[in-house]
């Protein structure tokens, strides 16, 4: 385990990670398997609402700009299924506009990151916080 | 309001087609004389044929604003309300297109550059494996350039959103300490690390409203507040103070830092201008934040100055209409 990841996460916690760029999604995932998480990586929007519901996660990572299934359909599909709309969910995206932030939030997000201005540690920081403030 | 414009359009165009007229019609005069009463053909006959060409061109752009004028006559201030409705909303679509396209460009450049921050911030941190000082050294240089192109993008974006229309901003009545408070705490860390106190000095009384559109006020104040932090050097003091000034609320951020060169200060408004002394001392900066400070401030029907000596510091003040 990581030395700077260590400790941030409980024992257990369980992560999906949907993100279509596959480099910056593996570098995120690499990152939480460090922590101790145990990460669920899906590249599309229909597969990450089957999987969230599937794996029940303690957090969701979510992109915004996907194939298919945009992000934000995605949590708002999260959020309308009686199995998965207390799942926190994070979004994470390059795209930082206000009217997105704001549509975000109103679907229930947890957050709205921009990855651009953050490093990875940061946002598991994010994640880490969001996990904790459940327990 | 609209039809007045309308009006007064008109009557130029009008007045345009006199000129025109009477002008064209004293050098065909003119062309008569020398023509048929001076024989002056014989003598200078490309020079004649340059002028009958010149006329004909004349007569045809002429013809076309006559047309326009009787077109626009022709058109009844209904008509014309509504012909300003429909270019008032396809301007409002175009705006929205741009800053949709340009919405998707700022996604499409932020991401490989956030892919190249993220490894190599990993590769720096030696999570992928030991490296040498001579590799970190490098690629520290190079996790600070990416930083860099990421500060210039983000400030090109905002160059961008304020060029946007006016009617793209979102005007409300909104009381200023909140939103100076607001941006003193977002730039709080940055003047901690600089060794910069900063102080603000509320008013007694309550202020009156002002009609802004507080994101972009609150930018424009952050902006203010990151240079003067950044350009006072170390253990400064920066002072923000807000009074009611003849119908409009004056903001004033003041430093003892080291101030703008007497011969660039008629230029640090300008899109990309930066001052000598800052160069000189390689400060980092791209010289866009003043230009789209103005810019914003301009745009609430305002102003934006300042004052400033070279080694002991400045004033900047920006100042709204009251609601």
């Amino acid at each position: 385990m990581d030395s700077q990841t260590q400790g941030k996460f409980p024992t257990g916690t369980k992560v999906v990670m949907v993100e279509d760029d596959k480099f910056l999604g593996s570098l995120v995932a690499k990152k939480l398997v460090a922590a101790g998480c145990d990460v669920k990586y899906v590249d599309n929007g229909e597969i990450a609402v089957a999987t969230i519901e599937d794996v029940q996660p303690h957090v969701v990572l979510l992109d915004l700009l996907l194939p298919g299934m945009s992000g934000f359909d995605v949590l708002a599909k999260v959020k309308q299924n009686e199995k998965t709309k207390q799942i926190p969910v994070i979004l994470l995206s390059n795209l930082g506009e206000k009217k997105d932030i704001e549509q975000g939030i109103q679907l229930g997000a947890a957050n709205f990151l921009i990855k651009a201005t953050m490093t990875v540690d940061e946002i598991l920081d994010e994640a880490a916080k969001v996990v904790n403030s459940k327990k | 309001m609209n039809q007045q414009k309308t009006e007064t359009i008109l009557i130029k165009n009008k007045k345009d087609l006199v000129v025109r007229l009477s002008v064209a019609l004293v050098a065909a005069g003119v062309v008569a004389i020398l023509f048929f009463e001076f024989g002056f053909y014989k003598q200078h006959l490309e020079t004649m044929l340059v002028i009958l060409g010149i006329l004909v061109v004349f007569y045809i752009d002429m013809f076309f604003v006559k047309k326009n004028i009787l077109r626009e006559i022709t058109t009844s201030s209904a008509e014309e309300k509504s012909l300003i409705l429909d270019v008032k909303e396809q301007v409002m679509n175009l705006d929205q297109k741009k800053a949709e396209f340009v919405s998707l460009a700022i996604h499409q450049l932020r991401a490989p550059l956030t892919g190249i921050r993220w490894a190599l911030k990993m590769i720096i941190d030696g999570e992928v494996g030991e490296v040498t000082s001579e590799q970190k050294n490098m690629l520290v240089k190079t996790y600070e350039a990416s930083m860099k192109s990421l500060t210039m993008l983000n400030e090109l974006i905002n160059i961008d959103r304020v060029d946007a229309s006016k009617l793209l901003y979102d005007f409300k009545d909104e009381n200023i300490i909140p939103i100076i408070q607001s941006a003193i705490d977002s730039v709080s860390l940055q003047a901690q690390d600089n060794k910069i106190i900063l102080n603000f000095n509320q008013p007694q009384g309550t202020l009156p409203f002002v009609k802004i559109d507080k994101e972009k006020i609150v930018t424009a104040i952050e902006n203010l507040l990151e240079n003067s932090i950044k350009y006072t050097i170390g253990r400064g003091i920066v002072t923000i103070s807000v009074k009611e000034d003849s119908g409009f609320l004056d903001v004033s951020i003041k430093d003892n830092g080291i101030g703008i060169p007497l011969k660039d200060q008629s230029n640090v408004f300008k899109k990309f201008f930066r001052a000598h002394n800052a160069l000189e001392m390689r400060m980092q900066g791209s010289g866009v934040g003043l230009f789209m400070i103005k810019n914003i401030v301009e745009k609430h029907g305002g102003k934006c100055w300042f004052e400033s000596e070279e080694n002991v510091g400045t004033t900047f003040h920006v100042s709204l209409p009251v609601a």
